[in-house]
């Protein structure tokens, strides 16, 4: 494609991407890696609807797997990959905004703030039904 | 202490010698975003310039500061994976004449800007704008072009369209 015709003769160098180069690139990886966590959990969540199906006892054995400590700890882990998913995803969000007026901080603190207010809804909500 | 410092030949480019690199694949992409205006509205020369007021010229003026220095190329590692992309300074520059209010805007490069190797080449690392001598920012002109792009596929842009031209 194009009208300029390169160069005859080059050297290219052997093609590695270094994804530890630099902290805005670990930072990246650091981002795109915790959504691996959250898939993780929505697994999660698509076998507890898959045993609902197949009755209370599955149900109930569901959650009996859930309380075990090597469970709970996994849980642990997801959530402090889902707090770290939200809080860098907030902060590139104005780049992915059309262009406006509005300053890119505000609209990461306002992500963060509907982000912690929808938490404390679903913990109000599960502490409540518990 | 200040650490040391490498001096290098850009990433991702073929090396000529020393430092020296062979910028044709860009030049071509830059080309392929055709960078230019393409008027909505003809004007002969007895009509004058095209004019346009400061709150239109800063929709576009940001991002019309590129020098071409290919250091977003060298820092971006999709381009170091896949040469084929259009990469930030060329995407940027298309965004540039699509926000321009004397150009006809997204349509007229959209075949580009929706391939694979156009906006969803990207995935977003950014750090093309953390490098960026002249703050031209070519994250933020991709990422909110991927928006365009997936309007174009169902088909709201051309539903918006008619309101657009109106204003």
């Amino acid at each position: 494609m194009g009208r300029h015709q390169p160069v005859a003769k080059t050297y290219r160098r052997p093609a590695k991407v270094d994804w530890m180069r630099n902290p805005h690139r670990i930072r990246y990886m650091a981002r795109e890696l915790t959504s691996v966590f959250l898939i993780a959990y929505a697994l999660v969540l698509l076998v507890g609807l898959w045993r609902l199906s197949q009755g209370e006892a599955a149900f109930d054995a569901w959650r009996a797997a859930l309380a075990s400590p090597l469970s709970i700890l996994c849980h642990l882990a997801i959530l402090a990959a889902a707090v770290y998913h939200t809080i860098s995803w907030f902060e590139v969000m104005p780049k992915t905004m059309p262009d406006s007026n509005i300053p890119p901080a505000k609209i990461t603190r306002g992500g963060w703030a509907v982000a912690a207010a929808a938490s404390l809804l679903v913990l109000v909500v599960a502490v409540g039904g518990a | 202490m200040p650490g040391p410092i490498r001096v290098e030949p850009l990433d991702h480019f073929p090396i000529v010698h020393d430092l020296v690199i062979d910028q044709t694949d860009f030049l071509n992409k830059l080309e392929g975003v055709k960078p230019w205006l393409m008027p909505k509205t003809e004007r002969s020369l007895a009509e004058g310039p095209y004019r346009q007021t400061p709150a239109q010229m800063d929709k576009y003026h940001a991002y019309s500061q590129c020098i071409n220095c290919l250091l977003c190329y060298a820092a971006c590692p999709q381009y170091g994976l896949k040469p084929d992309f259009t990469g930030p300074a060329a995407l940027a520059l298309m965004h540039r004449y699509n926000a321009d209010s004397r150009d006809i805007g997204w349509e007229g490069r959209s075949e580009l800007a929706n391939a694979d190797a156009g906006v969803w080449g990207c995935t977003f690392v950014g750090v093309c704008s953390e490098v960026c001598p002249q703050a031209v920012d070519p994250a933020h002109a991709i990422n909110q072009n991927k928006a365009n792009s997936a309007m174009d596929f169902f088909g709201v842009r051309k539903l918006l369209a008619p309101r657009e031209g109106a204003k």
